[in-house]
Formats: structure tokens, sequence, C-alpha cells
């Protein structure tokens, strides 16, 4: 039994953008895993769960 | 038949439990879907195929009526398909122990999945195998000649499987099912791959069991390339990954066989055959 990737949804507190980041790179960024890609500083979590096909307005951080 | 050393199996995890029609459309739910697709993979190269039930909303199931329905099908359409079939035993969270293997008395498939530990499932609920339900499926397994993939999630998965081998629960070879990159289990890495392989190396024995293995989300490329150079066998499948590229859907689960059957192909090696597979394997 498997599932792919959970994907963590945030919005930044500073400027609004909504982001997202996948749970599997969480090795890969490490202490920067959630924070806004725009400002840098940590996002708001929104909720988590499976990757949606609707959630374009979420720009997803790679 | 040819060197047995060189072949690799593919393993086709067309649906899963989890991903939906909103995920991808193209990942197969009804029993016709299933029975099809898993058709193509075998024409792709796929010598195993694993396989889940949905209900009709859907939904996880492990009803074996659905199991049976599918296994009829695939019979009766495509006589000339002769793939190793895998039924999960681990298809729905909330189904009892005996629901789970129901399916396994009645059609004593090959293979079956053998999940060796509990661990907290996506974060939200707790995907529970006893100690008491693992005796009774081990048990259960030899009963049925069906031989058990035994998935591991983490490292003392393969530990708990050792267990069960000296315990006579679970009969040498064993053959593992390394699942990387799953929330809440060992994250998908060479590294992290070649870690589950000492460990099995350490535990069971070097060259006393076989692997496959597979990567979710965004290690599925390096899981893959990593399981051929060290000597692993590889699953694929839309139960693993509804995207076939970044920003790509998958068009079919026959288009993973078919990169797998690539990879394989590119490194020097060959696919085995499903007859190949079970040699390998010692399936009875």
């Amino acid at each position: 039994m498997s599932w792919g990737v959970g994907m963590m949804y945030y919005h930044c507190p500073q400027c609004g953008k909504k982001f997202k980041y996948a749970l599997d790179l969480m090795v890969e960024f490490g202490d920067d895993f959630g924070k806004c890609p725009v400002c840098g500083c940590m996002g708001t979590y929104e909720y988590d769960g499976p990757r949606r096909k609707d959630d374009n307005d979420y720009f997803e951080v790679e | 038949m040819a060197d047995l050393k060189n072949k690799r199996i593919i393993t086709a995890a067309v649906t899963g439990a989890w991903p939906k029609k909103e995920n991808n459309p193209n990942v197969p739910m009804t029993p016709e879907e299933i029975c099809e697709d898993v058709y193509d993979c075998w024409q792709a190269g796929a010598a195993i195929a694993h396989l889940h039930m949905r209900d009709d909303a859907g939904n996880g199931t492990m009803d074996h009526n659905k199991f049976r329905e599918t296994v009829t099908l695939l019979k009766e359409r495509h006589p000339d398909c002769d793939i190793v079939l895998n039924l999960t035993t681990s298809g729905d969270i909330y189904a009892t122990d005996e629901t789970r293997v129901e399916h396994v008395k009645e059609l004593k498939p090959e293979m079956a999945s053998y999940d060796c530990g509990s661990m907290n499932w996506l974060n939200t609920a707790l995907f529970i195998n006893s100690p008491k339900f693992l005796e009774m499926c081990g048990q259960l397994f030899q009963e049925c000649g069906t031989k058990p993939e035994i998935e591991a999630f983490d490292p003392g998965m393969i530990a708990n499987a050792a267990y069960y081998l000296k315990k006579g629960i679970l009969k040498a070879p064993l053959h593992f099912q390394f699942c990387m990159g799953c929330a809440n289990g060992i994250p998908g890495s060479v590294k992290n791959l070649l870690f589950m392989k000492e460990t099995a190396d350490e535990l069971i024995g070097k060259g006393q069991y076989t692997w496959s293995c597979f990567g979710v989300g965004h290690s599925a490329m390096e899981v893959m390339y990593a399981a051929i150079a060290l000597g692993g066998n590889i699953r694929v499948g839309m139960e693993d990954n509804v995207m076939y590229a970044k920003g790509q859907l998958a068009d079919s689960n026959r288009q993973f066989v078919e990169r797998a059957a690539r990879v394989i192909r590119e490194y020097g090696l060959e696919v085995a055959t499903p007859d190949e597979a079970r040699q390998i394997l010692g399936l009875k």
C-alpha cells in the first residue's frame, strides 16, 4: 500500500503568497522547508494531503 | 532459459488504495479498467501485477468479490496473459483482519503483500499490522502456497521479517518490497536504499533473499536507477506515482512499465518474463 507525494500548503504572513512543498523534499530543503519563496519568512500552515490537480494557485517550491 | 542473473522483474502497481480520478483521470478503478491495465502492462514487460480494488465510490476496499471479478475477467478476456498476480492485503485501513485475507483464502494467488509492521498513514490514520495479524497471515500464506511480498516502509520492518523468519511464520527465501518516500516511512534516496539493502543483508543474509523497490514522488527515478545498479527489481505504476514527470500526469500505467523496461535494457540487462520471475522468486 502506498501513495504518491504528500503536499503541505502554506501562505506567506507577509506578502500573502500561496505556496506548497512536497513532503518528500523535506530532507533537501531542511530548515528552509515551509518558507515563503519570495520573502523567506516561515509560511503559515494551511493544510496538507495528497497533491490535487486543482491546486495551481499554490506555487510549488522546488 | 537465459541467465536469470541478468533478469530484472518489473512489478506494475496499477491502482493502489488512494489515488483517484481527481488526482489522475487515468487511474484504473473498476475491475474492467484494472483488468485492461494489467494486460497492457504485461504486454509492455511487467511480470507481476500488484492489485488493489476500489468500491463503487472509488475508495479502497478489501471486498473479495471485487478481487474475484477482476481475476476472473483477466483470465477470461486475456487467457494468454501469464502475469504473476500479487494481491494486496492492505487495501483499506478500516478493514478487519479477516476481511483482509478473505480473497487470499478464496483465490490462492501466487503472491500477496505482507506489510511487516504498523505505522501512521499519511498523517491521518493508523495502518495497523498487529503481531496477531502477521502471524495469522504468514501461516495462511503457507497453507495457500502464496508467496509473501514483504513490504518494508522502514528498516525496522526488515528486522520484523527476520523475526518471523526465525519463528517459522515466514519461509525462506524472503522477497522484499522496499517502499521508499511514503509519508512516515523512510525517505526515498540512494543512501537510504543502500541502507535498507545492507540491513537486509545483515539480518537475512547476503544473497539469501530477493528484493524490489519503488520511490514515490521526486525519488521515483533515483530509486529506480539505484535499484538496477544494486541488483534489485523495480515496481512502478500509479499506486505510487500519478505524475510521469514534473508537471506531467501519467497517461497510463503502461507508460511507467515501458520506461522501466527501457532503463533495464539500457543498463545492459533484460526484463524478466513472468515465468522467469517465478523462477527467481521460487514461486510454486
